[in-house]
């Protein structure tokens, strides 16, 4: 299927904080109470439509065990954006955010898009980590925040398509070189107008190849 | 145009080929691979073949004397496999698993002894292995080893879960510089279908420690290599293959991630199917 561009992305964070249950909400509209855990990395696609625009996003799931980090490593030179996830139950996969930002800011391009995301807001019973903190930690660090639920799929577009408008509002900015596919972000062949610099969101269509 | 010049690239086009069976069954997605199955011989011939093979080989394990035949071995191996009756010895045997096995008797034993269950497993339950508790890494291994447990996919099958926390724990223990990897987990799960559990355990040692140590390290070196050679043969001898990957803008390199996936499931059962004869079968 054509597209104006192709936005790939990287979901990061501890393990089971639930990565590769957004991504399965966020492709296949589903939510699977056991997922198996992911090994090294794994990948989906799915078609969106921003300023009438269909933008591809191509999104790498890693795996969140210290044992992997050298390959995860290697996919955030190639990003345009990333889903830093922690768990609000969980205060230590909260705690390790740090650990995982230095990572990201180190390995990436200065100019990903990073987006905050705290998961399972579906057990809000047992939250461990307040809609607060987890809004100052992305404020002191400058990234975009949203609580999800994978599982009720609460804010899962929202997070994904969030991220994607931002990085389109960087291009129409002229952030990026973006004939330089280090940056993670690809021009098809259907991008030859130039649109708008009003962003909006006309509506989504799931990926036709079914590859994912 | 003439509609004969519009005719001739048709043609000229080759003959579609056929992708060979093995081929077919490769599929890039996010459910598993379809894999071939693990030949299974019945029948005494193959029984006596084996039987034969084995003693063989333990006859110049303990006495020395002449090799085992080579070709021999291949052409039972590539007959009808090895029976299911036998497998277990044959696997453990002609790895050389059960070499590392005998030269350390109850090891396993020990090393399981201290690992806590839960209520399904009780009777394991013991004290022992406290003295670990202390070290924070070795926690954060335990921790990691009890949430994949439940992400294994085995089922409602409480007795298999156990068996695996057993032997991962064990190994954790045993090798404290490795601990535990995911992937591990599939290995194991595979392997407590062919063997009991301290088999599994010889044989997760063997193949972590032995066959695949950069598998395992830091830098899992191992699995970075095998991804840029499959890559490689991917374009050598999957063009179609290759060109799909292209199609769906995954970049040759990307094929490095799924590596860790396709050998879960597809390489396993052919892993299995050739493993008695790869470390043995050409001394």
């Amino acid at each position: 299927m054509s597209y104006a561009y192709l936005f790939k992305y990287i979901i990061i964070g501890d393990t089971g904080v639930g990565k590769s249950c957004l991504l399965l909400q966020f492709t296949d509209k589903r939510f699977q109470q056991v997922h198996d855990l992911t090994i090294g990395v794994e990948f989906g696609a799915r078609m969106i439509t921003i300023d009438n625009k269909q933008i591809k996003l191509q999104i790498w799931d890693t795996a969140g065990q210290e044992s992997f980090r050298s390959i995860t490593r290697s996919y955030y030179r190639g990003a345009a954006g990333a889903l830093l996830v922690y768990d609000i139950t969980r205060r230590e996969t909260f705690n390790h955010l740090t650990s995982w930002l230095d990572d990201a800011r180190q390995h990436s391009n200065s100019n990903m898009t990073i987006m905050l995301i705290g998961n399972k807001t579906d057990l809000e019973h047992r939250r461990a980590v307040s809609f607060e903190e987890g809004q100052q930690f992305a404020n002191e660090h400058g990234l975009i925040f949203l609580e999800t639920s994978a599982k009720t799929a609460a804010n899962v577009e929202e997070a994904f398509i969030n991220t994607a408008r931002r990085i389109y509002e960087k291009i129409q900015q002229g952030v990026f070189d973006v004939s330089n596919e280090s940056f993670g972000i690809k021009v098809g062949m259907a991008a030859q107008q130039t649109g708008s610099v009003n962003v909006s969101i006309q509506g989504q269509q799931r990926s036709s190849s079914g590859c994912c | 145009m003439p509609a004969r010049l519009r005719r001739a690239p048709q043609e000229l086009r080759p003959p579609p080929t056929r992708p060979a069976a093995w081929e077919a069954s490769v599929v890039f997605s996010t459910e598993h691979f379809s894999a071939p199955a693990v030949l299974d011989a019945t029948g005494t011939e193959a029984m006596l073949e084996w039987t034969e093979l084995l003693a063989a080989f333990r006859h110049k394990q303990l006495h020395g004397g002449p090799l085992i035949d080579a070709k021999r071995l291949k052409r039972a191996l590539s007959g009808n496999g090895v029976p299911a009756s036998l497998r277990a010895e044959v696997w453990l045997t002609f790895s050389g698993a059960s070499e590392r096995m005998h030269a350390n008797p109850g090891l396993y034993e020990e090393l399981s002894k201290g690992v806590e269950g839960d209520t399904q497993c009780t009777s394991t339950t013991d004290s022992a292995g406290h003295g670990h508790a202390n070290q924070h890494a070795h926690l954060v291994v335990l921790e990691q080893i009890e949430k994949d447990l439940r992400r294994t996919e085995i089922g409602s099958d409480g007795g298999k879960l156990c068996a695996m926390r057993r032997v991962l724990c064990a190994f954790a223990s045993h090798k404290p510089s490795i601990g535990y990897v995911q992937g591990m987990n599939f290995i194991v799960v595979a392997l407590l279908g062919v063997f009991d559990e301290a088999a599994t355990f010889w044989m997760l040692s063997l193949i972590v420690d032995a066959w695949l140590p950069d598998h395992f390290s830091a830098s899992l070196m191992g699995s970075q290599i095998d991804a840029r050679v499959l890559s490689i043969l991917t374009a050598e001898h999957l063009p179609a293959l290759a060109k799909r990957l292209h199609d769906l803008d995954v970049t040759v390199q990307d094929l490095h991630g799924m590596t860790a996936h396709s050998s879960r499931a597809a390489m396993l059962p052919i892993a299995a199917a050739v493993l008695p004869s790869l470390p043995h079968a050409e001394r």
